[in-house]
């Protein structure tokens, strides 16, 4: 573009000037006015903290970390909060740029132990009066393996059944009672369940697929278990697990596949919404984690629920000792962070009894905790929290199959459960299948380990 | 003249490196060196936290006996098929329906292009809605049509569970990706209204009908748009992920119906063990077949495609 020869300026330096001149501006405006961050006090260290929670949950951990950067000079703990986390620290890890600590799920321990991305803290709990007696016996397995702690379990959950105590009225049970055993429930469920115009179910006693979340642990109920740990031998066809699956099978197979499908489709996908199957009275019962208190007491407070253990097979039914899936939340410093001893500074922090029982609460969480307080169970929003509390506390709860492999055998389940639900294969022939594909990925990952093994071994007696 | 024009050849050339340089690192450090690295890993036993255990062509001689390898590659090709073919006549006959000169027609230009302007999570998350078996608009829509033949019929036909039913997830899915088409849309009406009007008046003069001028000029005309547009829509389909990994909630629907090349890849890269080995040699594979399918494709349409010289 040509400028006028009397100017000297063409409008192509007109232009430019004002974009430079534009950009200039937002830029000092975005440096003046913009958005800040959080002040880092001068001369404290600071730990970058990465937490998958978010909103209620994450604000909970995020005033935890306030009153520690508030309490003392000497750290000062920057919060993250982000979605898939492990796959961040992992990435971070790998790179040697770590953060200082990093929230994981119990089921993580595994991977990020074997391969030593995260520094074993034992000696150093035990040290700070945090050894195993602090926490509740079955707890500990949760941040532990093969013989080393990595982490500290800082939030827990269990598995029990939620009742609606109107519902149960309204059928004529002892609205204060729970089925104990399988054969219990399926009775429960059949009172609860409700028909109309075409056979259509407008509600159901209890769904197997509601949430959705647990498709393995069902057969755990019968005496079953799925992976052990110091054979590396998976167990998914055992029988008892069989007879688990066909407990589940026995539902569409009286019901009808299709629909059970169409009346859970209401309300599939809604945990956080009052169209919950539960919340809105379309199930009478559901396996569910105390966290589901907090959803009623945002969209139906006046919901009059209780829980208790989930039932089991009459042959394994024990009042003492329920059986019950146990998870944890695990606060770990990844290798290669640049201060573990701040870092562990912090983690000794969140695991005080009453930093503990103040984020369960606000979770709506059982404490992992050996013992707790004596107001812990009048302080929490979920009346059924002892139950939780004994269910942390039995010997017979169980865990996450310990393996790093877990990611591809739950899948196993999540995407095989529809296969027993619609009918089309039986559990006897579908268990079996998946085991055999679960172990031939454990055998696999067993000799790339002892390949590395030998490798390791062969430069160490090189050097 | 520029300054950059007058100078010796080699600080011309010293000077347009310097102006590509941000391109040219970019390209080289973020894409060039990850993809050779890549390859280099699909040699490997790789879990990111450990370092590579060199083992030549295991992760794709795995393949091969790897079931759902074949699960994944059946259903995204079923997937670009139905996407591509409908997607396409989808997008010709809406470009041609909005090449009309009517009132109103610039809001139905923008009902069609504002789609692709919406985030896919956020489209998967409101067509997660939409067929909803109970709930859902669509259903909705055909109980009127199920309770007439219902009625006629004596049947008892009702509308599906989308997305809880095997059966019907790639129906859904590709029903979705037909709701997208407004970006080739756009495309072709722009390569509509460059086909020259005299060509539609001698055919008119030869007695040839709307349907014949259609296929006889109209498609002929855009005949590279429509060999653009379809390469583009096949890398689209063979790389399908964000939409039916939120709709299964990163599980792959029941029975894997609704699991995809990329979507197993990623399981494989960051969930399965971690194998990013694996997972590389499956992206060098869809890399390949991506390849393949373009090249079929350029094949293909010497035949069919006709450059205006």
């Amino acid at each position: 573009m040509a400028g006028t020869p009397e100017s000297g300026i063409s409008k192509l330096d007109i232009t430019r000037r004002a974009a430079v001149g534009a950009l200039a501006a937002a830029g000092l405006g975005f440096a003046l006015f913009g958005p800040r961050g959080r002040r880092e006090p001068e001369g404290r260290v600071v730990l970058n903290y990465w937490e998958k929670w978010t909103g209620q949950e994450g604000d909970a951990m995020r005033a935890v970390v306030d009153e520690f950067n508030a309490g003392q000079d000497r750290i000062y703990v920057r919060y993250f909060s982000m979605s898939l986390i492990e796959q961040k620290a992992m990435i971070s890890i790998a790179a040697g740029d770590p953060p200082d600590l990093v929230g994981l799920g119990s089921w993580d321990v595994p991977i990020f132990a074997e391969t030593d991305a995260l520094l074993p803290i034992g000696d150093r709990l035990a040290a700070a009066g945090l050894g195993p007696s602090h926490y509740a016996a079955p707890v500990r397995g949760l941040a532990g393996y093969r013989g080393q702690v990595w982490g500290v379990p800082n939030t827990c959950s269990t598995i029990a059944l939620y009742l609606n105590r109107a519902i149960l009225k309204e059928v004529g049970l002892d609205p204060n009672r729970a089925p104990r055993t399988i054969a219990e429930l399926d009775e429960y469920n059949e009172r609860m369940m409700k028909f109309g115009g075409g056979g259509r179910i407008e509600r159901a006693g209890f769904l197997h697929r509601e949430p959705g979340w647990w498709n393995w642990p069902f057969g755990f109920y019968f005496g079953g278990r799925l992976y052990d740990q110091d054979t590396d031998k998976a167990y998914a066809g055992m029988a008892e697990n069989i007879r688990g699956y066909e407990w589940v099978q026995s539902y569409p197979e009286k019901y009808g596949p299709d629909r059970l499908t169409v009346f859970q489709s209401a309300f599939i996908n809604m945990y956080n919404s009052e169209q919950q199957g539960f919340i809105s009275g379309k199930l009478g019962m559901v396996m569910h984690g105390p966290f589901l208190v907090n959803v009623i007491r945002v969209f139906k407070p006046d919901l009059d629920y209780f829980a208790a253990p989930f039932p089991v097979e009459d042959s394994v039914y024990d009042a003492d000792r329920p059986i019950g899936m146990l998870e944890s939340d695990v606060l770990a410093i990844p290798r290669g962070t640049p201060h573990p001893d701040e870092a562990f500074e912090f983690l000794a922090y969140t695991q005080r009894r009453d930093v503990v029982e103040r984020l369960a609460i606000a979770h709506c969480k059982p404490s992992p905790l050996a013992s707790t307080s004596d107001t812990f169970a009048a302080r929490h929003p979920n009346r059924s929290i002892e139950v939780h509390n004994r269910l942390a506390q039995s010997e017979r709860a169980f865990l996450v199959p310990r393996t790093r492999i877990w990611p591809f055998y739950k899948r196993e389940f999540d995407t095989e459960i529809s296969t027993m639900w619609d009918l089309k294969a039986p559990a006897a022939t579908v268990l079996p299948q998946i085991e055999r594909r679960t172990q031939a990925e454990l055998d696999r990952v067993a000799a790339k380990r002892a390949q590395r093994e030998a490798i390791a071994a062969d430069e160490g007696g090189d050097a | 003249m520029s300054a950059g024009e007058t100078g010796s050849p080699s600080r011309r050339l010293f000077s347009g490196l310097a102006w590509i340089s941000p391109w040219l690192v970019g390209f080289l450090v973020f894409l060039a060196f990850p993809l050779l690295l890549s390859f280099r890993y699909s040699l490997t036993d790789y879990s990111i936290l450990e370092s590579p255990l060199p083992i030549g062509l295991e992760n794709y001689r795995q393949l091969l006996d790897d079931p759902t390898f074949w699960k994944v590659m059946w259903n995204t090709a079923v997937y670009a098929i139905f996407t591509v073919g409908l997607g396409t006549v989808l997008a010709i006959l809406l470009a041609s329906l909005l090449n009309r000169d009517i009132p109103g027609i610039g809001i139905f230009r923008t009902a069609i292009f504002v789609p692709t302007l919406v985030p896919l999570v956020a489209a998967a998350m409101v067509w997660m809605w939409l067929f909803n078996g109970e709930l859902g608009l669509i259903n909705a829509g055909l109980r009127p049509l199920f309770t007439v033949v219902n009625a006629a019929l004596g049947t008892d036909f009702r509308g599906p569970a989308w997305l809880e039913e095997a059966a019907w997830n790639m129906p859904a899915l590709v029903i979705m990706s037909l709701w997208m088409v407004g970006r080739a849309v756009v495309i072709y009406l722009a390569a509509l209204q460059g086909v020259p009007q005299d060509m539609y008046e001698a055919s008119a003069i030869d007695g040839m009908g709307r349907a014949r001028r259609f296929w006889h000029v109209t498609l002929p005309m855009i005949s590279p748009v429509i060999l653009f547009n379809v390469i583009i829509a096949i890398i689209d389909a063979w790389q399908v992920f964000a939409v039916p990994y939120v709709m299964t909630r990163g599980i792959g629907g029941p029975e894997k119906a609704m699991y995809f090349y990329s979507h197993y890849l990623y399981d494989n890269a960051f969930l399965f063990g971690p194998r990013m080995g694996y997972a590389c040699a499956l992206a060098w594979v869809q890399l390949a077949i991506v390849l393949c399918l373009t090249g079929l494709t350029f094949w293909v349409s010497r035949r069919y495609v006709f450059y205006r010289s």
